[in-house]
């Protein structure tokens, strides 16, 4: 049984948010699958690894891979250039492009059927309809859905369209077109059109980031649409399948938000200093962004004058960090294509764990390909001076700290969790989970219901978002808060009244504005 | 922390994807098999002191990706390369037959004299073996290369796969087959080599300069 939207008046003015004029919205809880959550969302809740099918042998002619490239190539963006030309000149012969298929009814029912066994599906395919990437089971199992998704999309553009989603029974379906890409995200477990989309998003991102759009747009070009795209993806599987569960199970990727490690302003504005001073000291140029990183959160970030560091950008760099645990003990030179900096080219990332005892990682980011050694000395100084100034014990105390806002100090009962937003600084703070999210069922359907609730609150077309929304439920009661400084969401025990709600929250904002410069990157060094 | 080397050589880890090439590099430098690995993305870098006919030599090793959508990327990062261990796994055909391709980039673009020892990995895997011996050290004599057959798994060979590289290197040096002191030959005097150099009375101006100083590690 569900009972939308009881009371509907106009959104609250900022003055009389105290008067109960907000959206009350009954709302029954939907099932979410199972897994397990970390207390800050960082672990991986499914096993969506995802294959990118094999390639079969003959399809790729090794003997011409290596073609001489011009050795000259200097600026970042011959990368891709030159990988294209490498492929242009293989050219092994092409399967001949499939017949349009034709879809039977039952066909595609027995293909949504096979969804039922999963929560989510992700697709990925080119604009020719080849399977490039899907999260769950092999791209045989799945190739009618494949078509049909293709179809679909190929009707509805054909058509001048375009088709954003719709719901088969309890699935969502939600489509993106990127050309070369068409993505496709199915779930059935209640999430929002604009979690999915989020999803989508960051799945294209990541594909950028390992080949530039650049590469991208030119290898279908040159190759014809029917290329074989898995081959220049393979192995990228898994940080495809965790960028998916890092979408699904932390909000911040969706509030297009960076969460930050609480610690010391002062420690963290030395971890900055050092830094820009190794850099200065090595006399390096074109690095473009230094940060540190530890378990999905950003410790701190220092840059070049004239470019920021995107969200979405810093989930890419974390989560190229989190996939691959083999970066630990080593030093490693990795192009990456961040794609909201610039997604014709690489840029190169010295990376390496700041030492065998502190769990936080340095990635400095440049655009000189030959940049290695220089970068390699600025991390030796840097942790020579965090050795002296004794920064590195703060350093590693802070990682092994608490990592979200503990509400057991404001002592309120019945406010169970929040998530905030800082809109200026896209950060984001947290509360750690407590009863009764314990299990991570809980709170994965917490954080569902925080998606609708973003999706309530945003989704309102030229009216803009609503400025309070007070939804009680019968698990717990929602309170959204939105401002153009923050946005706040929060879960209540299913018996607070408003009134006592909103003045907690009041408090809430207090206290975290008391403590904004510890649990925010308040200010970033430039150099 | 100092240590003084006679000679800095710069060597690359290619082949690819799969073949061991990390796990080679991990078993030489920490003398343990690393069984965490996930695929290079970039380089991965490690440096060793090792002692080459009586001589300290310090290696900079640059292991690259072998998966395809690396190759123009870590290509780049070829030139200066004094020798390279070219790996192949043999368990996998496959990865024999790409050997001639990788050979011929490493040639191209590192330094034609550039000192190659081809490595079949996984020794331990006899059972699943699909490229033999004797074929396989066949291509290495047609080929010029020294062949060795190692296990990263147990560690048998790998440091003789290393250290045959830098001897040959060294022999080359001493016949006079390559000169140090030009540049682009990946090889660089380190301060013991250095004040050798300055006892024989040697100029250390000139020719020398390219050769950077490179004291500590
Ligand atoms: N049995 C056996 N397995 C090995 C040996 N060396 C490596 N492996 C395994 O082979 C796989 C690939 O090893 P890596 O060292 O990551 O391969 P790589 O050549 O560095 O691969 P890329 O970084 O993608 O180019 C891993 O699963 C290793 O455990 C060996 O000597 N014996
Ligand atoms: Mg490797």
């Amino acid at each position: 049984m569900s009972v939308d939207v009881v009371v509907k008046n106009d959104a609250p003015n900022e003055e009389d948010w105290l008067i109960p004029s907000a959206d009350v919205v009954e709302e029954t809880a939907l099932s979410a699958p199972g897994g397990q959550l970390a207390d800050c969302f960082d672990s991986p809740r499914k096993n969506t690894t995802g294959t990118i099918a094999r390639i079969e042998k003959g399809d790729v002619d090794d003997s011409s891979l290596c073609e001489q490239e011009d050795q000259s190539a200097s600026s970042s963006n011959e990368d891709a250039v030159s990988e294209v030309d490498a492929d242009r000149v293989i050219s092994p012969i092409e399967p001949p492009p499939q017949p349009q298929r034709s879809i039977s009814t039952e066909e595609t029912t027995d293909a949504l059927e096979l969804l039922k066994e999963h929560g989510k599906h992700v697709f990925v395919m080119s604009e020719a309809g080849k399977p490039i990437y899907t999260t769950h089971g092999s791209e045989e199992d799945l190739s009618s859905l494949f078509a049909l998704i293709h179809a679909l999309v190929s009707f509805t553009t054909a058509r001048n369209d375009t088709l954003d989603s719709f719901q088969y029974g309890r699935l969502t379906i939600c489509f993106t077109h990127r050309g070369p890409l068409i993505l496709a995200a199915v779930s059935r477990v209640g999430e929002s059109q604009s979690q999915l989309n989020a999803q989508l998003d960051l799945v294209h991102s990541q594909i950028l980031s390992v080949l530039t759009r650049t590469a991208l747009l030119r290898v279908f070009e040159q190759r014809g649409h029917n290329f074989d795209l898995r081959r220049l993806l393979q192995g990228t599987e898994k940080s495809l399948g965790t960028a998916v569960v890092a979408a699904e199970t932390d909000p911040a990727v969706g509030l297009n938000a960076v969460r930050v490690l609480p610690m010391v302003s002062s420690d963290r504005d030395a971890l900055g200093q050092a830094i820009v001073s190794s850099v200065n000291a090595c006399k390096v140029k074109n690095l473009v962004f230094g940060v540190i990183v530890v378990r999905r959160q950003l410790v701190t970030m220092v840059r070049m004058k004239k470019y920021a560091l995107h969200p979405a950008d810093l989930h890419i760099v974390l989560n190229l960090v989190a996939c691959n645990p083999s970066f630990k003990n080593v030093e490693s030179w990795s192009p990456i294509c961040l794609p909201r900096f610039d997604d014709s080219g690489f840029l190169h990332a010295h990376i390496s764990y700041i030492s065998d005892n502190c769990p936080a990682c340095l990635l400095l980011l440049t655009v000189d390909r030959h940049a290695f050694y220089a970068l390699s000395e600025v991390k030796k100084k840097f942790v020579e001076k965090l050795t002296k100034s004794k920064s590195i014990a703060a350093l590693t105390a802070a990682c092994n700290g608490t990592r979200c806002f503990d509400l057991d100090e404001l002592g309120y009962a019945d406010l169970w969790h929040f998530v905030y937003k800082n809109r200026t600084s896209s950060q984001l703070c947290s509360a750690m989970f407590r009863p009764p999210f314990i299990s991570s069922d809980e709170r994965q359907r917490l954080i569902d219901s925080y998606a609708r609730l973003v999706d309530r609150v945003h989704d309102r077309g030229d009216d803009g978002p609503l400025k309070i929304l007070f939804q009680p439920g019968e698990r717990q009661t929602l309170l959204a808060w939105v401002t153009p400084n923050f946005e706040l969401y929060s879960a209540f025990s299913p018996f607070v009244q408003k009134q006592s709600a909103v003045s907690k929250i009041d408090r809430l904002l207090k206290a975290l504005k008391k403590e904004e410069d510890r649990l925010f990157l308040v200010s970033t060094q430039t150099f | 922390m100092n240590e003084s080397y006679n000679y800095l050589l710069k060597f690359l880890i290619i082949g690819n994807a799969g073949t061991g090439k990390s796990c080679l590099l991990h078993q030489f430098i920490e003398g343990e098999f690393r069984n965490d690995t996930t695929h290079t993305i970039g380089v991965e870098f490690g440096s060793k002191v090792v002692q080459v006919s009586g001589k300290n030599v310090k290696l900079q090793i640059w292991d690259t990706a072998g998966q395809e959508r690396f190759r123009s990327v870590t290509r780049s990062y070829y030139r200066g390369a004094a020798g390279a261990l070219l790996v192949f796994d043999v368990t996998s055909r496959e990865s024999y037959n790409a050997l001639l391709q990788w050979l011929t980039d490493a040639r191209s673009l590192a330094s034609p004299h550039i000192a190659v020892i081809l490595v079949g990995n996984k020794k331990d895997l006899e059972n699943d073996r699909q490229v033999p011996f004797l074929e396989a050290s066949r291509f290495a004599q047609e080929n010029d290369l020294t062949f060795i057959e190692s296990s990263a798994l147990t560690g048998e060979n790998v440091e003789e796969a290393f250290l045959k590289c830098a001897r040959t290197i060294l022999c080359k040096l001493e016949s006079g087959e390559i000169d140090a002191e030009r540049a682009g030959q990946g090889i660089q005097f380190g301060d013991a080599q250095l004040r050798r150099v300055r006892a024989d009375g040697r100029k250390t101006g000139g020719p020398l300069s390219n050769c950077a100083v490179c004291n500590t590690s």
